[in-house]
């Protein structure tokens, strides 16, 4: 389950190279242009049926009415005023069609734990995006907050025999990995966390050890936590081998 | 690490005490944002994506976090849900997966899913949806695949006292509803060895 130390060194050496790049990189504005750029684009270059509708609507009525399949996609009606659009069939399935660009952010996640546990302004950083991670929005308060962690643990975890990390290390070893808040894939390793997460990762004990302990100087490693374990060790229902992978409810 | 534990807020016992305050970690359960709170539908619990040696990248995105047993899933028409493939560095997305719930005439709740360039797939709820590209989808009711024992972390924050018991799972026998999409990793890499990805919701 545990990536072996040799890894972890390798991954947070990587890592620091990439924090390094981050914080001279001053190209926010250009990304945040491009991520709504995208975020603009995307559903109506792949929705046919929205793209019918907004450039004509009366087109729709011609569509074959004899289509009875509910998981296609063909149009049979088009509200150009709702913007919803029916598929075929019997008791076709109706969905809005906004594009993201006319809807505002809710929430966001790449990283667990990222917002829960070293940010402030939970909302705007919801609002926000990895662009404006990149460009530093938010550092201010993750190093604020992971101070705020070894002031009030640090006597805690030397008195369990653990070494902690000074704030600004921790935040060396960690900030690759926090921001941007997204998960990393290398397509050419292993899987798991952190690169990507899978389901049984033990996400939470990783995510701790990077803020409060030595790993730079070699005290610790990533898995440390998870090896004694801190936290519980698995979910309590087995996964799925198989898609869809998560366990049935209870 | 759930969105919903408020490790902020528990953390004013050190630097934020003043700011953030008891309303945040009496809340300690759920959200993790003002914005987020009531609104379960859109309220991203967890995100997971990995790759796997078949060609594809699984991703899921967990919402509606704590739902009891016995309670049903959680389906918004109101709500779209994003997930954001980076394949190029430049921290926007190159690619993105749309997916939407909505309802029959017989009130049954359906899921589309839109992107990597095929055509929309649409199908029922709580069954596996085969689509073009190799794109395979599930949306329903899980069990929470999240495990944390965040009575002990926040207990640790309340009294500055390691608290963790690693029997304990405050997740265990909860559900959250769930998007799992499995997709073509050629359809989401462009070539690339080097991905980065992140969830969203907009309403």
């Amino acid at each position: 389950m545990l990536t072996t130390t040799k890894t972890w060194t390798t991954l947070f050496l990587a890592g620091a190279f990439a924090l390094t790049a981050c914080n001279g990189d001053d190209t926010g504005d250009t990304d945040d242009t491009a991520t709504a750029t995208a975020t603009m684009t995307s559903p109506t270059t792949t929705d046919p049926t929205t793209t019918s509708s907004s450039t004509d609507p009366t087109t729709t009525t011609t569509t074959d009415p004899t289509t009875t399949d509910p998981t296609t996609t063909d149009p049979t009606t088009t509200d150009p005023t709702t913007g919803e659009t029916e598929t075929t069939g019997a008791d076709p399935y109706v969905f809005d069609e906004t594009p993201a660009d006319q809807l505002s952010k809710v929430d966001r996640m790449g990283m667990p734990a990222i917002n829960t546990a070293v940010i402030t302004s939970k909302d705007d950083y919801n609002a926000a995006s990895p662009a404006d991670d990149a460009a530093g929005d938010f550092v201010p308060e993750i190093v604020a907050n992971i101070d705020g962690f070894h002031m009030a643990l640090d006597g805690e975890l030397m008195g369990a025999g653990l070494t902690p990390c000074p704030t600004m290390e921790c935040v060396e070893v960690a900030a690759p990995f926090v921001v941007p808040d997204t998960l990393k894939l290398d397509l050419a390793g292993d899987a798991g966390f952190p690169n990507g997460r899978k389901l049984a990762d033990p996400v939470m004990d990783v995510t701790l050890a990077l803020v409060l302990l030595d790993i730079k100087n070699g005290s610790h490693d990533p898995g440390t936590l998870a090896g004694l374990p801190l936290n519980p060790p698995a979910n309590d229902k087995e996964f799925l081998a198989d898609f869809p992978y998560l366990a049935d409810p209870h | 690490m759930h969105k919903s534990m408020r490790f902020a807020g528990a953390v004013g016992i050190g630097l934020l005490a003043s700011t953030i305050g008891i309303g945040v970690v009496t809340a300690a359960d759920h959200v993790e944002a003002p914005g987020t709170q009531g609104n379960p539908a859109a309220d991203i619990t967890d995100f997971y994506a990995w790759h796997k040696d078949d060609g594809k990248i699984v991703a899921v995105i967990a919402f509606a976090g704590l739902t009891e047993v016995g309670q049903p899933a959680t389906y918004d028409d109101s709500v779209l849900y994003g997930i954001h493939i980076d394949n190029n560095g430049d921290n926007a997305a190159d690619e993105n997966v749309w997916i939407r719930f909505g309802k029959n005439g017989a009130g049954e709740w359906g899921v589309k899913v839109d992107g990597l360039a095929a055509d929309p797939v649409i199908g029922p709820v709580g069954t596996t949806i085969d689509g073009p590209l190799g794109l395979r989808v599930y949306a329903g009711l899980r069990d929470d695949p999240f495990f944390f024992d965040l009575q002990g972390y926040l207990a640790t924050l309340d009294t500055a006292k390691l608290s963790f018991d690693s029997t304990r799972d405050s997740f265990a026998k909860t559900n959250v509803t769930a998007i799992i999409v499995e997709i073509s990793t050629d359809a989401a890499a462009g070539g690339s060895d080097s991905l980065a990805m992140w969830a969203s919701t907009y309403q």
